[in-house]
């Protein structure tokens, strides 16, 4: 087999710059047993964290070409069967301040988790004495995002957070908040919500990211979605965020697909519709997107029913029953 | 300079508690807690089985008292019976509370937290989260810390902590970020860095970062390591490196093979077989590789585990975890081939002298200790499955609520000694690292951990453990001219790596001197010419003190209830 | 060899996009797949009625896979988000609550067996590359196209598992077939920012220009997309995401099924490559085809 070639993107606090690491091709091999490897024989001076080596401390999260994983837990054979037997990519995680080479600072990150209010208010019938009841089945309904091992996978490569992040949380501060949100043994479950709902919870771009890093399978992208559900039927209705989710479900109900014509209007209101969208809209029309004639119509009456639009209302409703 | 009412150096389970204790003994408290790693990173998060603690419920058969002889007995009668026995009581308040806080543990059907038996207790009173009940706790205390505002500094390295007049002044830290070194005056500390495991760095089972920082550091301010030569080891690590395959593997009916095929376990403990206790089967495992019938040589001998019997199916289904083990560092699936395995060095029973339980007191005032960095002693000679989780809690809310207390009638000092601790790292780093030409700490770990393989491993004797005592004092003078390799004050993890080193070093000989002196066998300390346990002069703890040369004295065990008696299960 | 699908077309190609399903109704037809819509499909919830309502989301998905099963056909989407909503459906539905669906199709006289493959219109195309490649009658060879994928066409992989989502070449393999030059950016694999256009909206459109200004770089001459929805983000919003971002070279923006109708050489209304907002015309200029 083909020497391993490591590129590490170095940085001693100073200076930058991309380090060829070549040795021999050893089956079996982990990104961690490579790094170490290199930094015990070859190179004293390259950083990166690890420590339990089996997948459950988070300390070891790294790049490979752009795509963080946990260096303990993968083979590079297995690499080397995504991206062929050239040089690998090594990188610090993204959406993270790199301390040096692959080691990044958690202090900030740590500090915006604080805004999940994690830690559980219990119930007014448990106390610190007796402890707590909980059925299996409500244990088991947050027991996947109590797998978070804090490793920064899900905001490495998250498309928002690497727009901004100062209107939008590391991914897995949100699965901290649903996890205490959805626990049966919570006070108030909205506590852990509302710091959510004022950084960023709407603001998720559906990338899917951090559903397709996380080493654990858990899915931050499904606890904002479940934040969002827990907004949503206490009441926090207003904002572009869920006016947009309700006037698909309005639609999806109504007539069984979108107007789009109305879909501005009702997540922004008419005013902002006739305003500062009217460039847009004027656009439309221009290019022949949407016609005049039928955006007033849509705007008036709206979409045709879908065929068995009764059978959809019928299955609906009784769902609701 | 920066002050604080406490600091509290770690962020394992025990770190954790102690900080939030404190919080909740007076929230007016300035707390500080120092991690060299960001917090989530400790041995806690890989303890799988659960916490003891006895719950109360109708129809409940164990008891305290129960788990308290359990407890002593699991020591070898060098536990400390009545801090056993606060400790069960403290156990029980801990699993109830951690529910409280929002631990998801498993549940029973009518809603009470689960619980399952493991070897050494006589009743079911394991308390587990699934497989993951270290993660859990630990993950749940982290976020009951952030509940109470508990404040980090990440990614600082405990270099010394300061005494003046005899009384605990503070720390001083390296910022690995930036290499600058600090001194952080503070009414008192509470020490909770893990164990020391790492001394035997490629048969563990534990994190690269359990190097016992903590208890290097109370040594050389004056404080003994208590009992240092009692190690845990567990039967059944991979060859390559020591992660554990979990009991769950011969539960399930694994068979441990030698190189003539052979199940051996039929020569140990014919009834049992597999099943026989753990530290029946690590000697077992270790026996037939000194007799010659194990495969390879060196620390990468080892017998094999065989599960392909099985069958796919189950494999899959019940033991997916080892099987990802297997894959990950020994590069064989399991429903196919053997695994290669060998004992595993797993828990330090030993750790920093507390005088007191209740407080977690060191000698020195203002100075405690909590979790496995800390010897009351609760584990005594062995220490029981459960029990480590539970230890980090009890131990660290104790000690948490023990420097609250405290720092009520102490002042902010020391400032002089803290200076001067600081200046003379900040040469240390300097003259370190301009070394040219020399052994590497990676070098000199894994002669250490060979050496101490072969001299103070499962089998012990006079002349194995006095050969590598002889064998550490020359490796400790060449690490005294080893090389770092980076002089950049930035991350030098490289020079981080080294102090680890250094600390470990210190720690295998206090390990070594009490080892030797030790003539009897006891828990996991087996005395292959001693092979009894001799009450009569040992029944007392080891107690190493550093002051240039290395000292040794005892403290008798404190006996109330239960007098010794013989260890059989 | 005539295929025959439940064709799901989403929303979105019943409205602003009606040139994506133009050109893919005329593009099946030419290759000889049959695109038999589902009558009475409804909008997959498009991830927002999931958010705030994941009961009525997951049983309008019911329906729609009962609907296309009853039809005895494999389901195919020519919508990157309706694929994932229809597919996440379908293995939350196997997943346990299949019972509890079929309950309340029962209402409407549906019922689901979890039997219907859903795939994406873009899978069927890059594995039928080479059985088609030979009906290019007007290879697109003075096209450099910047293929850009959309998270829901590959992500998460659990869900959409056609192809590796780390490096994906389906859309390469299909715009070679049509002979034009693929083009890589860096935003191949990023998101266009579609679902979050109005609460994040800058976000959106700074992450729409960045395509758009990777693609100029490269000296791509378009865009292609196999998502109405990344097409809707970014070409109707190029203009206020060029301005947001001081970008300042639109590039035109094509859908899959343009693609392969130009280089099919199909009727031109049936490309509608003139219902774009930024100006397609240059992708014809040399090329005399369509």
């Amino acid at each position: 087999m083909q020497n391993f070639i490591f590129l590490i993107d170095r940085f001693d606090g100073t200076n930058s710059w991309r380090q060829r690491y070549e040795f021999p091709h050893k089956p079996g091999m982990t990104v961690l047993t490579c790094l170490i490897h290199i930094k015990e024989n070859l190179d004293p001076t390259l950083n990166f964290t690890a420590s339990c080596r089996s997948a459950i401390c988070g300390a070891c999260a790294v790049r490979v070409n752009g795509n963080a994983l946990l260096a303990c837990d993968t083979m590079v054979d297995d690499l080397r069967e995504q991206w062929g037997d050239g040089p690998l990519t090594v990188s610090p995680l993204g959406n993270a301040e790199v301390i040096s080479d692959l080691v990044v600072k958690w202090d900030e990150k740590v500090n915006r988790l604080r805004l999940a209010n994690p830690g559980l208010h219990a119930k007014k019938e448990f106390s610190a004495h007796e402890g707590c009841r909980q059925a299996p089945q409500d244990m088991q309904a947050i027991q996947k995002q109590w797998d978070c091992i804090l490793c920064g996978s899900c905001m490495s490569e998250c498309n928002k957070l690497s727009d901004s992040s100062k209107d939008f949380l590391e991914p897995f501060t949100y699965t901290h908040a649903a996890r205490y949100a959805e626990d049966s043994r919570s006070r108030n479950p909205l506590e852990h919500m509302e710091n959510m709902e004022k950084s960023g919870m709407w603001k998720c771009l559906h990338c899917m990211e951090c559903v397709t890093k996380c080493p654990k399978g858990i899915s931050p992208a499904g606890a904002i979605a479940s934040l969002r559900e827990l907004a949503f039927k206490a009441g926090h209705t207003d904002g572009p965020g869920p006016r947009h989710a309700d006037a698909f479900r309005t639609d999806l109900e109504n007539t069984g697909r979108l107007n789009e014509v109305k879909l501005v209007p009702r997540t922004e209101g008419m005013v902002s519709a006739a305003t500062k969208r009217l460039p847009f809209t004027l656009r439309m029309f221009a290019r022949g997107k949407l016609g005049p004639v039928e955006a007033a119509r849509l705007f008036v009456a709206d979409n045709h029913r879908v065929e068995d639009h009764d059978g959809l209302k019928r299955i609906l409703k009784a769902n609701r029953k | 300079m920066q002050s604080y009412d406490i600091v509290i150096v770690g962020s394992g389970g025990a770190g954790l508690r102690a900080a939030v204790g404190a919080l909740q003994t007076n929230p007016d408290l300035s707390i500080l807690v120092v991690t060299k790693t960001m917090p989530t990173r400790s041995a806690t998060c890989m303890a799988e089985g659960g916490i003891n603690g006895v719950l109360e419920f109708a129809g409940q058969e164990d008891t305290l008292e129960a788990h308290s002889f359990d407890t002593v007995k699991g020591s070898d009668y060098l536990g400390d019976q009545e801090a056993i026995d606060f400790f069960v009581e403290k156990a029980s308040e801990a699993v109830r509370e951690t529910d409280f806080w929002g631990t998801p543990y498993s549940r029973r059907d009518d809603g009470r937290v689960a619980c399952r038996l493991m070897g050494g207790h006589k009743h079911a009173r394991t308390n587990y989260s699934a497989d993951k009940t270290g993660h859990i706790l630990l993950h749940s205390n982290f976020d009951y810390a952030l509940k109470c505002g508990v404040q980090f500094r990440i990614n600082s390295h405990l270099l010394d902590v300061a005494v003046e007049d005899g009384v605990c002044c503070g720390v001083v830290v390296r910022d690995t970020n930036t290499g600058e070194v600090t001194a952080i005056r503070s009414k008192s500390v509470v020490l909770a860095t893990g164990g020391y495991t790492r001394m035997f760095w490629a048969r563990t089972s534990t994190p690269y970062i359990a190097t016992g920082d903590g208890v290097a550091a109370a040594l050389r301010a004056g404080v003994a390591f208590k009992d240092p030569e009692m190690v845990q080891f567990h039967p059944t690590g991979v060859a390559n490196g020591g992660v554990l395959i979990t009991e769950a593997a011969r539960g399930e009916g694994g068979y441990l093979i030698n190189k003539d095929g052979e199940r051996f376990m039929a020569n140990y403990a014919p009834d049992r077989m597999e099943l026989a206790p753990r530290d029946i089967t690590a000697r077992a495992i270790e026996t037939e590789i000194i007799e010659g019938r194990g495969y390879g040589e060196g620390l990468g001998a080892h017998v094999l585990l065989d599960l392909r019997h099985l069958g796919r199916e189950r494999i899959l289904e019940r033991l997916p975890q080892i099987r990802h083990v297997a894959l990950l560092f020994e590069n064989l699936d399991l429903v196919e081939q053997p695994v290669p395995i060998r004992p595993t060095a797993h828990y330090s029973m030993g750790g920093i002298d507390v005088i007191d339980h209740e407080h977690m007191k060191t000698p020195v005032p203002g100075l405690f200790a909590a979790g496995e960095c800390s010897c009351v002693s609760i584990h005594g000679a062995n220490r029981l499955g459960g029990n480590s989780l539970a230890d980090a809690m009890v131990t660290g809310k104790q000690a948490g609520i023990g420097a609250a207390s405290y720092v009520g009638g102490a002042g902010l000092k020391g400032d002089s000694s803290l200076e001067k601790l600081a200046a003379k790292w900040r040469d240390h780093f300097r003259e370190t690292t301009a070394r040219k030409g020399g052994a590497t700490a990676p070098e000199l770990r894994e002669k250490l951990a060979a050496t101490l393989w072969d001299g103070m491993g499962i089998f012990r004797t006079e002349e194995k453990l006095q050969a590598a005592l002889d064998t550490v004092v020359d490796l400790q003078k060449e690490y005294e001219t080893a090389v770092v390799g980076n002089d950049n004050p930035v991350c030098n993890t490289a020079y981080s790596h080294f102090l680890e080193v250094g600390n470990i070093f210190t720690l295998a000989r206090c390990a070594l001197v009490a080892a030797v002196a030790r003539k009897e066998s006891r828990g996991a300390h087996t005395r292959e010419d001693f092979t009894q346990r001799d009450d009569e002069n040992f029944l007392k703890h080891s107690l190493v003190t550093v002051n240039g040369d290395y000292h040794l004295d005892y403290r008798p065990v404190s006996i109330n209830r239960y007098q010794p008696q013989e260890r059989k299960y | 060899m005539q295929k025959t699908y439940a064709f799901f077309p989403g929303c979105v190609l019943h409205a602003a996009a009606k040139e994506a399903e133009t050109s893919a109704v005329a593009v099946a037809k030419r290759l000889g797949i049959n695109l038999k819509e589902i009558p009475g499909w409804t909008c997959c919830g498009a991830s927002h009625v999931q958010d705030i309502d994941p009961e009525t989301a997951l049983l309008a998905n019911a329906r729609n896979l009962a609907l296309a099963e009853r039809m005895g056909l494999t389901l195919v989407t020519a919508c990157s988000t309706c694929a994932l909503m229809l597919r996440q459906a379908k293995a939350t539905l196997l997943d346990g609550r299949l019972d509890w669906a079929n309950e309340r199709l029962a209402e409407a006289g549906l019922k689901l067996e979890g039997t219907v493959e859903v795939r994406h219109l873009l899978w069927e195309l890059a594995d039928g590359c080479d059985e088609w490649a030979a009906k290019v009658s007007h290879p697109q060879a003075h096209l450099r196209v910047a293929p850009f994928y959309g998270c829901h066409t590959v992500r998460p992989p659990q869900v959409m598992d056609y192809e590796s989502h780390l490096n994906p070449q389906s859309l390469e393999k299909v715009i070679r077939a049509c002979g034009a030059t693929p083009v890589t950016i860096p935003e191949r694999l990023k998101c266009c920012g579609f679902h979050a256009v109005f609460p994040a909206e800058t976000s959106a459109h700074r992450l729409t220009a960045s395509a758009v200004n990777s693609a100029a770089e490269a000296g791509a001459d378009c865009l292609l997309t196999p998502c109405p929805l990344c097409h809707m983000q970014l070409d109707m919003y190029q203009p206020d995401a060029l301005s947001t971002a001081c970008g300042d070279t639109p590039v035109p923006v094509l859908h899959l099924t343009q693609l392969l109708a130009m280089a099919l050489g199909l009727d031109a209304k049936a490309i509608g490559l003139g219902r774009h907002i930024v100006d397609t015309k240059p992708l014809l200029a040399s090329s005399g085809s369509a």
